[in-house]
């Protein structure tokens, strides 16, 4: 049975047609509420940057701005509207990066809508394009739906959960010779096992890559041994990154395996310098090269004109939690057989709009791990031992176990400083108390402690930057914690750490991650927050970013939140768990005046 | 607290309840006579009546041996309790717990397989709940019996469950909100013992809360910080300390100044606004909000639901005119009660706002949900539901957005009464009138007042929306 009021079933075309309707709704109303705010709401929301002014345009079309704070929740590729006010149409654009230090935003202009003059005078602002793709996965489920060929009603089965799992014994077989040899020889044995499953399982595999355990490496290698045995191979996934990212390991792995992505300029401009060939469309794919299998990879929403047959003998999604259900069809409706890799006890899609239908969060990684369990990846490269123990236990079934060099590995601390307490190698995993009561978005007296304590890391630790990440759940405190800390680093000339929500970081790492959990007040918690803080899949990626020193920095008021619903209790008793099992070192007395301390 | 904590105070698990609404209850359970409790009203009558006659329907069905009270004997009655489970019964009806000074009673006890000290089985506790979705209170009531299982049987549950207001029963691992439980049966039983002070607070509880004539007056008089919408308890106290603890304080607080001395300041301008729209009487501007415009008409919605099942519309009202304002061209109202007149009632709606883009205004999650709820009830198709759902906009954030209103919980019925410069409900009025009278009407002999009642709250709630709408659109860029 899947997640709560999700039953596999032939219903299930209803609901997800009935999710998309209302998400594309949903996405031109919340666009409109969006708009309905002022311009300071949105850009505390993330959702917009303001007072902007245009520094200069290269001649690809790449366009710096002067941008004194960026909070927004945008990532590359991002399609985002450049503009005076809201009166005017704007200039599509694409969202490039941010250069923290010269406070220069980067954006590209948009190859549909991206003409028209920008004025250098006034104050600008970057607005969200409302952009809605419903459409692709409608018409996705329709040809799934209706088509009668073999490959559409394996893939139809599999989504309506009738489809019988099963091992087949030549795959298997050359599966296991592979392995033998290079690439595919020396995987340990999680990674063997699950090799194994994601070639010779049908009609469906899945791969469960926790933190730091190489998925994308193993989904490299399983796109390459499938290739090599003759299968038309698309590796897909939500984001151009992700597919990006399956099809330079590929080429690094298997030099004599040809990859090709599909996608526009600016879903192929990070592969620029890789053996990776990019082209615009599907009918520019080049044939393949006599004797060298290919692979071709496109995001899922960019597979619309294909969705009449099965072109493809295996379809590989990569980061498979971060594709919404009701978009999935797009690739089942291309393929025979699949294989999803993901993890989904970390973060989950993005669904934009309120859905009471649990289906609208959820992933088809997680619909489809409910009915058949996943090989789950269970050697991690990244945490020590220290770090790794609570989210084994609470989010792996203590299965996730640190490999022995990463296992070791301990914070090399400088002592002699006033945080030795918390940098104690001996304690990989702490928690900071500083007992302030009734903050909800920003505390000041927290931040401090987070401000002093990376001054210190990067200071008298002598630790880089880019060893060092800042998480906070709100943009207000992450503002607050990046002017203290600029504050305090420019005279020592060193430059910001990384802080930001997680979901700027997740995919990647650090040496060490001091997290600002900030609030205290509890009822305010238990409120309209209680979903999105105690959000097991946002702990788990929050607690999974260290290598070898992870602070939680935050007051016990915290802690005693009783949301309502009972799925955001549970999830709030996760973080009393937390509070109760790592060792604590309390910091109050040196940023909470007495007078202000309760019991 | 004038009196001291009897020796016999006992923990029971709805105290856990009250501690998840409003921790000064188990003080005044507590410390006070019962006896000056506020009786309970028609609304709470009917829905105690609507529990106990669920609850008793259950345990019809399901056969279990009951375990009465007689005289107060709790601990005769936990020996009862002990007798049946060694017995092996398959399920006990009000068992009771005793453990020192805790007691529970949960519903259902049922036989469980896995040795304990009563046999080679074990019991696991459930209660019965006519809401349709399970809630952290229930399921804290639940892990409470748990506990006090632990202590009688020497085994832990590790499943309690809830059979809840469709039937269904819903199963949860007691381990998962274990430290919850903990945490707060240890902050019940300090405030039960007297070792914890609490204070009285306003919320959206006291409207239900039979000890709202010993708090509300005195909250009213002094004009407690409380009334301040937005303020939790936890700020509450925090101000306190900074000597802020009426509405007037916290209208002439200043931020600097608390800041300096170390005090939460976040969401204190709203807060401040908040307070200043109670004192004067009158809205506050914030900002100018953004509504859609230039459609040639406008329509407006209202679902009422049963409280307990938001699924389950009763209500369901409608009304369309230009968009200069003036009055309603068309207004429609249908009452619900079965699974047949919900759908004539979405029907009937639908023809109303007709198949265009026009928007559709409304007030609150309640009506978008059980608009859905309705529609697929109706089998309606998933494209003209969604764009159904599509037109919906939510007057609710707008008016937070754009005004802080002189209202204390910013319900319906009052941002709708200060719309129409209508008398605003008293602090503490409950809003569930509706649903009370609904009910009432299913079991009246003499239906057609009642309906005429409710049909004519349908089209007011309309004319609400509509005076809303417009008081948001003078505030409009």
């Amino acid at each position: 049975m899947s997640p709560a009021g999700v039953a596999p079933g032939a219903g299930i075309w209803e609901r997800l047609e009935l999710l998309l309707h209302r998400e594309a709704n949903a996405v031109a109303l919340g666009h409109r509420e969006l708009l309905a705010l002022p311009v300071e709401e949105r850009v505390e929301r993330g959702e917009c940057l303001a007072g902007l002014r245009l520094l200069g345009e290269e001649a690809d079309g790449t366009l710096r701005l002067e941008c004194p704070e960026n909070l927004s929740k945008w990532r590359r590729g991002d399609g985002l509207l450049l503009r005076a006010s809201a009166d005017e149409p704007g200039v599509k654009v694409v969202y490039e990066g941010f250069d923290v230090e010269a406070r220069v935003l980067r954006v590209r202009r948009s190859p549909w809508g991206g003409t028209g003059a920008v004025n250098r005078e006034i104050p600008l602002r970057l607005d969200p394009e409302p952009v809605s793709l419903h459409e692709v996965a409608l018409e996705a489920i329709r040809a799934l739906r209706f088509r009668r060929d073999a490959a559409a009603q394996a893939a139809r089965a599999v989504l309506e959960g009738r489809a019988d799992v099963a091992i087949a014994p030549r795959d298997e077989e050359y599966a296991e010779k592979l392995l033998t040899a290079r690439p595919y020889a020396g995987l340990e044995d999680s990674k063997r096992a699950a090799f194994v499953a994601a070639v010779a399982k049908r009609p469906v595999a899945l791969v469960q890559g926790p933190p730091g355990s190489g998925k994308t490496y193993l989904a490299a290698l399983a796109v390459s041994a499938l290739a090599r045995r003759g299968e038309r191979v698309l590796v897909t996934a939500f984001t151009h990154r992700a597919v990006n990212q399956v099809l330079r390991k590929l080429a690094e792995a298997d030099p004599g395996c040809d990859a090709v992505k599909v996608g526009p300029p600016h879903g192929t401009d990070d592969l620029e310098g890789t053996a990776v060939l990019a082209v615009r469309s599907m009918g520019a794919v080049p044939p393949p090269a006599p004797r060298r299998p290919q692979v071709v990879g496109a995001v899922v929403l960019g597979l619309g004109k294909i969705l009449g047959t099965a072109r493809f003998d295996r379809v590989v999604f990569d980061e498979a939690a971060q594709v919404p259900l009701a978009f999935a069809p797009c690739g089942f409706a291309v393929g025979a057989r699949f294989l999803l890799v993901g993890d989904h006890r970390q973060l989950g899609p993005i669904v934009q709009g309120e859905h009471d239908d649990p289906l609208a969060s959820l992933s088809v990684f997680e619909y489809l791990a409910a009915e058949h369990e996943p090989s789950l990846l269970r050697t991690t490269w990244r945490m020590n031992e220290g770090i790794n123990a609570f989210p084994s236990r609470c989010f792996y079934g203590g299965q996730l176990e640190p490999h022995a060099d990463a296992a070791a590995r301990r914070f090399p601390l400088v002592p002699g400083g006033p945080f030795d307490a918390i940098l104690d190698p001996g304690l990989p995993a702490v928690v900071a108390t500083v007992h302030h009561e009734g903050f909800r978005t920003r505390c000041e007296p927290e931040a401090r402690a987070v401000a002093d304590l990376v001054a210190d890391l990067l200071i008298r630790q002598r630790l880089a930057p880019g060893d060092v990440a800042v998480v906070s759940p709100f943009r207000a405190q992450i503002r607050e914690i990046r002017t203290l800390l600029q504050r305090a680093l420019r005279p020592a000339g060193k430059e910001l750490p990384v802080v930001d929500t997680v979901e700027r970081i997740q995919g990647q790492e650090r040496e060490a991650v001091v997290v600002s959990l900030t609030a205290s007040d509890p009822e305010h918690l238990a409120g309209e927050q209680a979903a999105f803080f105690f959000s097991p899949n946002r702990l788990n990626v929050t607690l999974t970013r260290a290598r070898t020193k992870l602070v939680l920095v935050a007051s016990r008021h915290l802690f005693r939140a009783l949301p309502p619903a009972f799925d955001d209790l549970r999830n709030a008793d996760l973080f009393r768990r937390l509070y109760r099992e790592l060792p604590r070192v309390d910091l109050t007395s040196r940023y909470i005046e007495d007078g202000d301390r309760r019991r | 607290m004038a009196n001291p904590v009897p020796e016999t105070t006992r923990v029971v698990a709805s105290h856990l309840y009250d501690f998840a609404a409003c921790e000064h209850r188990i003080a005044l359970d507590t410390r006070l006579d019962r006896a000056r409790r506020t009786p309970p009203d028609d609304a709470m009558r009917l829905l105690a009546e609507h529990g106990r006659r669920f609850e008793e329907k259950i345990a019809r069905e399901l056969g279990y041996p009951e375990v009465r009270v007689e005289e107060d004997d709790w601990e005769r009655a936990a020996r009862d309790t002990l007798d049946l489970m060694r017995r092996g019964e398959r399920g006990i009806y009000q068992g009771v717990l005793l453990d020192g000074r805790r007691l529970a009673r949960p519903d259902l006890l049922e036989r469980a397989d896995g040795e304990s000290a009563v046999g080679s089985w074990h019991y696991v506790p459930g209660d019965v709940k006519s809401a349709v979705e399970a809630r952290s209170d229930g399921a804290l009531q639940v892990g409470f019996a748990g506990l006090l299982l632990e202590a009688v049987q020497r085994r832990h549950p590790a499943h309690g469950f809830l059979i809840l207001g469709d039937g269904s029963r819903w199963w949860f691992e007691t381990g998962s909100i274990r430290r919850s439980l903990e945490d707060s049966l240890e902050r019940v039983e300090a405030i039960a013992e007297g070792r914890e002070d609490t204070f009285p607070f306003f919320s959206r509880h006291c409207g239900r809360c039979r000890w709202r004539d010993a708090c509300l007056p005195g909250l009213v008089a002094r004009r407690d910080a409380s009334l301040v919408w937005g303020l939790t308890r936890t700020r509450r106290s925090v101000y306190a300390r900074h000597g802020i603890g009426t509405v007037d304080d916290l209208a002439r607080s200043e931020a600097t100044a608390l800041r300096r001395a170390g005090a939460p300041t976040d969401g204190l301008e709203s807060l401040k606004r908040q307070a200043r729209a109670l004192l004067d009487g009158k809205a506050v501007a914030v900002r100018a909000v953004d509504l859609p415009e230039g459609a040639p008409r406008e329509h407006y919605v209202r679902i009422e639901t049963d409280p307990l099942d938001p699924g389950d519309a009763f209500l369901v009202a409608w009304g369309s005119g230009g968009p200069r304002g003036g009055p309603l061209a068309e207004t429609g109202v249908a009452l619900g009660g079965g699974p047949a007149e919900r759908v004539a009632a979405f029907r009937s709606l639908a023809a109303a706002l007709g198949g265009g883009r026009e928007p559709v205004f409304h007030f609150g999650r309640q009506t978008a949900r059980a608009l859905d709820s309705l529609g697929r009830e109706a089998r309606i198709e998933p494209a003209v539901l969604g764009a159904l759902e599509g037109r919906l906009v939510d007057l609710s954030p707008a008016v937070r957005n754009a005004a802080a209103l002189p209202v204390r919980l910013y319900r319906f019925e009052e941002v709708a009464a200060f719309a129409e410069a209508r008398p605003l409900p008293e602090p503490g009025e409950p809003d569930d009138a509706l649903f009370v009278t609904f009910a009432l009407l299913r079991e009246s002999a003499d239906p057609d007042p009642l309906r005429e009642r409710l049909s004519a709250a349908g089209r007011d709630a309309v004319v609400s929306l509509r005076a809303l709408r417009r008081f948001l659109a003078e505030r409009a860029r």
